[in-house]
């Protein structure tokens, strides 16, 4: 996991300061030129917004700064003048600003407008007051006025013009309940203050002195400067009108012989540029409630040119205007760079430090050490020649060592003198390193080019060859009193010591081999929680936790995740337990608040100070570092001071394929490349601010990685959907929680991709289905209807012509009929002609009655399965009764009105009759069993107690044989034929009921 | 006291033949035999037979509107439809309009003489075609009514009748003589004529 870099700055603290206060100090600054995006170099004031956001007001231009990013505004952007005056916040991201022309420009949201104002015109303005009751003054060249919304009133203050014949050219102004101070600008050379009395309208008051009106500090006080000193304006007496200029109170007593325009005012101190004897800007000056002053040196580029202003923002960090040299910002850092410890002599410069309880002693490139103790600084004189470091110090003894040599002092506290005595040295062929260390016994242990030697009464004790290539990096005891011995390659090896037995001197008792550390070793050490750190050539810094002879590793930290440099040169652990951390190129500190939370601080890095860390070390309270050319880091013990107001993460610009656009929630689907610049301004240490962000809605459900690059976010290619974008910031000080952000905002699709479209094409599709189906099912529809009306018109013909043939035929058989039965009656004695009319008679019955039956068949009325049981039925009982042969019928009473066909009403009767025929016919049967059985299919069962049927002669009845499966086949039944004590027939039609 | 019956037929061998059948017959007296409707209507209610013969297919007004404009006016005179084929349409028409049986003109003359005396006792032939529409008929009517029209027993004899049973097994199917199951037929169709004019009476109503 990458863990969030986080750097801090911290709160002065002023006690450590003055512990080292001789040293010849540089406080980091940072400083801001048009390299770095400013508008112009000649600034004239500082201000910043309630969101943080900081203005510089320049002689060319208008630069915003949210620590991101400056956004500039000129006369190209819309300002009547590059000139700027004064800037007011009026509203919620607008602010006035005045520049040098009539116009009154506004900023809102990022974008300059022209005001219209009502009553006058806008007059140019050189200062925006804005009085206790809210009211905002303009102070111009034209005189005084008073800006209600937006209209400007012209207020009277003839006085003022009375006494001069050019326009007054006001400059500022500040004020107290009814009455404002004027004064005019210095263009009149200050010349003249001024009281206005709201009420009445006027100017009631004057005093002809030259001098600057400051302004108001946080108590209400208004402070007036002139050639000579400070003033504070008598409260009382102005709220009668009278202009009284009081010192300042008894605490500023530094300030009431001076004079100054460059006074800032926080809440219980006063900043003020101080100016020398030579009337140069040299240094700046805090002073409290009690008077106490803290000064700090000027950057020296900021006294090259005249320093216009000093504005202290809301984190208390210092900014300078200056006309010709930009911005100069000065943080307050836990991080103090001594870069000459001596004054200006490099030769002077400390070349090594060594601590030891309490004590530190400097040892320098000449003939002088320097020792802090308790008591303070004291400076030795030595009669050492080479680059020493000193590694021992015990009673008046200390003991040095350069490359071949080792050396005992004596320390002569009253001369402030030590004479070094030369007790070891080595062949030319070897030589020490850095790290010597001295027993409990005093035996002095020494890491050498070729081995560890230690070393009895000045003469050799022991050697311990090292590996070939192997460097000694360090040697420690730890709280058991084993000596640990660091080596660059092959892991650390721990040895007990014998003294008694110096030709066994060192003996190993266990080895941490290099397989279980991390990187090539460099530097080393134990914090007072035990945990083992090594710092590596490549590989950041290690910590590990001892288990049973093994190394655990539990952190690591690296350049990945917040350190400044992966080679660690110096390692050291504060009283704190926080570990510093010495980098090739600057310092680090790792601060633990719990052995789980801790983050890293690159103390250096956010004070631009790089530099090589020779050494690090810690004393009681500090931990200090030192770098090959002899400046001094001095680290103050980091302290949580809650801030207040977390610096609100804002949405500071919304780019559209690289186009400015007014910050909205709604973006076509071709505007889908959208840049969102975002900010949190917070000025410790801007740079280190970073960003993470989230875009819920693009199914990316992870953060992104935090980065300052991130305060713009690139968002390429959306697709239209609802987004809302997620954004978080960190500072660079744990004090600081992590600031957050949520746009919502919405790509809005393609008309052709909206759901209202998608919708009617929804619809308009499904409608040309439905069409389609509508007009398939109405064809087939149509074509069954004309099966129907050409089945309907077939079965109308079979009715008509049954009409027809019932109508004529039968009324001609009729007629037949009733003709020869009056001949018959007429002619009743006559046999012969009784036979022959008796037989037209019957035939013509018989026609008659087969001519019922067709036209039963054919006539479309009879169509149900209910007619052609009941007819079928009634048909067989008359017919088998006509031939005197019993029947017992069997039908189901209940019958369904079904429809059924002609064809199969007509094959099913005819087949019926055809079996009763034969029966009558042949089987000279005596009784018949007909049933009928509806159950899906149609079961006919005629059975007959005849004969049987002679399968061997059936020509007799072949044809009806053959008619009954023909009849049957064409409506899919079937006829089969058993003998059961006579012959059964058994019809059987499949029904679609 | 002969039956006095009457012919409406415009066939004159079938008329004429039918009239020497009828004469021949001691208990039956020809009163009057027409070859059109339109004679008839002008005659019948002056003669009150007591069974009219009546053809279906007249030329002019056909024998079932002959019966609806005489009906009235002959309230003690039944009408026999004389026809070629019983299940024809025109047959159910005329049992509703006012016509108490049928006559098949294939008929055995013997046959058609019984039919004729039958009628006159009260007993109607009924074929399982026609019964099976008159059930229908009923069955409407009770729907829109919501009374039962028909007793039991002629629902009954109308049910089996439709299903294609004979008188002879409908009589021995109910218990009763054969006789009794054409009194019941004979009393459907009066029904049936009720309860044509009721819809007649109804229609002219509703035009209103």
């Amino acid at each position: 996991m990458r863990q969030r870099l986080l750097l801090f700055a911290y709160i002065f603290v002023l006690i450590a300061i003055w512990s080292v206060a001789s040293f010849a100090q540089q406080y980091p600054f940072v400083h801001y030129t048009p390299k770095d995006g400013l508008v112009s170099s000649r600034v004239k004031k500082c201000y910043q917004d309630s969101k943080g956001r900081m203005y510089f007001l320049t002689y060319g231009g208008l630069s915003v700064y949210d620590g991101a990013r400056f956004r500039n505004y000129t006369t190209q952007n819309g300002l009547a003048n590059n000139v700027i005056n004064d800037i007011l916040e009026v509203g919620d991201d607008s602010l006035l600003i005045a520049c040098n022309a009539s116009t009154l420009i506004a900023l809102v949201k990022g974008k300059l407008v022209t005001v219209k104002t009502k009553g006058i015109s806008a007059p140019l303005i050189n200062q925006f007051y804005r009085h206790d009751d809210g009211s905002i003054y303009l102070s111009s060249d034209d005189g005084l006025f008073l800006l209600k919304k937006d209209t400007i009133n012209a207020l009277n203050i003839s006085r003022i013009k009375e006494e001069q014949s050019e326009a007054p050219y006001l400059g500022n102004i500040a004020g107290v309940g009814n009455f404002l101070i004027i004064t005019t600008n210095e263009m009149k050379f200050n010349k003249g203050i001024y009281v206005y009395d709201i009420k009445e309208d006027r100017i009631c008051n004057a005093l002809n002195i030259e001098g600057f009106l400051i302004g108001k500090d946080k108590k209400n006080n208004i402070w007036f400067s002139n050639a000579e000193q400070l003033f504070i304006v008598d409260r009382k007496a102005l709220q009668k009108g009278k202009l009284l200029l009081n010192d300042p109170a008894e605490e500023y007593r530094q300030l009431k012989y001076y004079s100054t325009v460059n006074i800032a005012f926080a809440n219980d101190v006063i900043w003020v540029v101080f100016r020398n004897k030579d009337f140069r800007n040299s240094e700046i000056r805090r002073i409290d409630e009690k008077g106490t002053i803290f000064s700090m040196p000027l950057p020296g580029q900021a006294t090259i040119s005249y320093l216009k202003n000093i504005f202290i923002d809301r984190e208390n960090t210092i900014w300078l205007s200056n006309d010709g040299e930009g911005v100069f910002k000065i943080i307050h850092s836990p991080l103090q760079i001594f870069e000459k410890l001596f004054g200006s002599s490099t030769e002077s410069s400390i070349s090594n430090a060594f601590y030891s309880n309490g004590t530190t002693w400097y040892s320098t490139l000449t003939n002088k050490v320097l020792r802090k103790s308790k008591a303070g600084f004291e400076e030795y004189t030595i009669n050492l020649k080479t680059t020493f470091f000193i590694f021992h110090e015990t009673g008046n003894k200390i003991f040095a060592a350069d490359g071949q040599n080792i050396y005992e002092g004596l320390i002569q506290g009253k001369k402030k003198i030590i004479e070094f005595q030369k007790i070891i040295s080595l062949p030319s062929n070897d030589f020490f390193k850095k790290r010597i260390v001295v027993s409990r016994n005093g035996e002095i242990i020494s890491c050498q080019n070729k081995g560890v030697n230690v070393w009895l009464n000045n003469k050799i004790a022991y050697h311990l060859p090292l590996e070939k290539n192997e460097s000694a990096e360090d040697l420690f005891f730890d709280k058991n009193g084993r000596l640990w011995l660091v080596k660059r390659s092959n892991g650390i090896s721990i040895f007990d010591l014998h003294p008694e037995n110096p030709s066994q001197y060192l003996q190993p008792v266990f080895q941490f081999g290099k397989e279980q550390i991390l990187g090539s070793l460099r530097s080393f050490v134990v914090d007072k929680r035990g945990i083992i750190w090594i710092g590596t050539r490549d590989d950041g810094i290690a910590g590990y936790e001892q288990q049973n002879y093994q190394l655990k590793r539990l952190y690591h930290f690296y350049s990945g995740n917040g350190l400044t440099d992966n080679f660690v040169t110096a390692l050291a652990c504060d009283s704190s337990n926080n570990v510093i951390v010495g980098t090739q190129t600057g310092l680090d500190r790792i601060v633990f608040d719990s052995s789980k939370s801790y983050r890293v601080e690159n103390l250096s890095k956010s004070s631009n100070f790089f530099g090589y860390i020779n050494q690090a070390w810690c004393d009681a309270k500090q931990a200090y570092a030192l770098t090959p050319s002899g400046v001094l880091l001095q680290v103050s013990p980091s302290i949580e001071t809650k801030r207040n107001n977390t610096p609100e993460l804002l949405m500071e610009e919304i780019k559209v394929n690289a186009q400015t656009v007014s910050q909205r929630i709604r973006f076509s689907h071709k505007e889908n490349n959208i840049s969102f610049l975002v900010a949190a301004p917070s000025f410790i240490d801007e740079k280190q601010v970073s960003y993470s962000y989230l875009l819920e809605g693009s199914g990316n459900k992870q953060w992104s990685d935090t980065s300052s690059a991130n305060a713009i976010i690139n968002l390429t290619n959306l697709s239209a959907g609802n987004y809302k974008l997620n954004v978080k910031a960190f500072f660079p000080s744990s004090t600081y929680k992590p600031a957050e952000l949520s746009y919502s905002f919405e790509i809005t699709p393609p008309w052709r991709a909206t759901w209202w479209f998608r919708t009617i094409a929804g619809l308009i599709f499904i409608g040309l289905l439905i069409l389609g189906f509508r007009f398939y099912y109405k064809r087939r529809l149509e074509k069954q209807m004309a099966a129907l009306e050409k089945q309907k018109a077939i079965e109308q013909e079979r009715t008509r012509i049954a009409t027809d043939m019932h109508d004529d035929l039968g009324a001609g058989l009729s007629r037949i009929k009733f003709l020869s039965q009056s001949i018959l009656n007429k002619k009743g004695d006559d046999k012969m002609i009784a036979t022959e009319l008796g037989k037209i008679t019957s035939y013509s019955d018989e026609m008659s009655e087969k001519m019922g039956e067709i036209i039963w068949a054919l006539n479309e009325k009879n169509d149900t399965l209910a007619d052609l049981i009941a007819y079928t039925r009634s048909y067989t009982m008359e017919y088998l009764a006509n031939h005197n042969i019993e029947c017992e019928a069997d039908t189901p009473l209940q019958l369904p009105a079904n429809f059924i066909t002609g064809e199969m009403r007509r094959n099913i009767f005819l087949s019926v009759k055809e079996c009763l025929h034969n029966i009558v016919k042949h089987a000279q049967a005596s009784k018949v069993f007909f049933s009928v059985q509806l159950n899906g299919i149609m079961q006919i069962i005629i059975h007959d107690n005849g004969k049987g049927i002679d399968w061997n002669n059936q020509r007799a009845f072949s044809n009806g044989i053959d008619n009954l499966n023909k009849r049957m086949n064409e409506i899919n039944g079937s006829v089969s034929f058993s003998y059961d004590q006579g012959t059964r027939v058994l019809l059987k039609v499949p029904l679609t009921l | 006291m002969p039956i006095k019956v009457s012919i409406v037929e415009d066939l004159t061998e079938i008329r004429n033949g039918l009239a020497e059948l009828v004469s021949s017959d001691k208990e039956l007296l020809m009163t009057g035999s027409f070859g059109d409707a339109e004679s008839a209507i002008e005659k019948l209610p002056m003669l009150q037979a007591d069974i009219v013969i009546m053809d279906i297919n007249l030329p002019g007004i056909s024998g079932i509107d002959c019966i609806r404009l005489v009906k009235e006016k002959c309230p003690g005179t039944q009408f026999m439809m004389f026809t070629v084929y019983e299940n024809d349409e025109k047959v159910l028409q005329a049992l509703q309009s006012g016509a108490s049986g049928y006559l098949l003109k294939r008929t055995e003359p013997q046959r058609i003489l019984e039919s004729i005396k039958e009628l006159n006792q009260g007993g109607s032939p009924m074929s399982s075609n026609i019964a099976r529409k008159v059930l229908n008929i009923f069955l409407q009517e009770k729907k829109i009514t919501k009374k039962e029209i028909l007793s039991d027993r002629e629902n009954e004899v109308l049910e089996l009748l439709a299903g294609g049973l004979l008188y002879k097994e409908i009589a021995e199917r109910l218990f009763i003589t054969h006789g009794t199951v054409r009194q019941h037929i004979h009393n459907i169709y009066e029904k049936l004529h009720v309860n044509n004019r009721t819809e007649a009476v109804n229609k002219y109503f509703d035009r209103k």
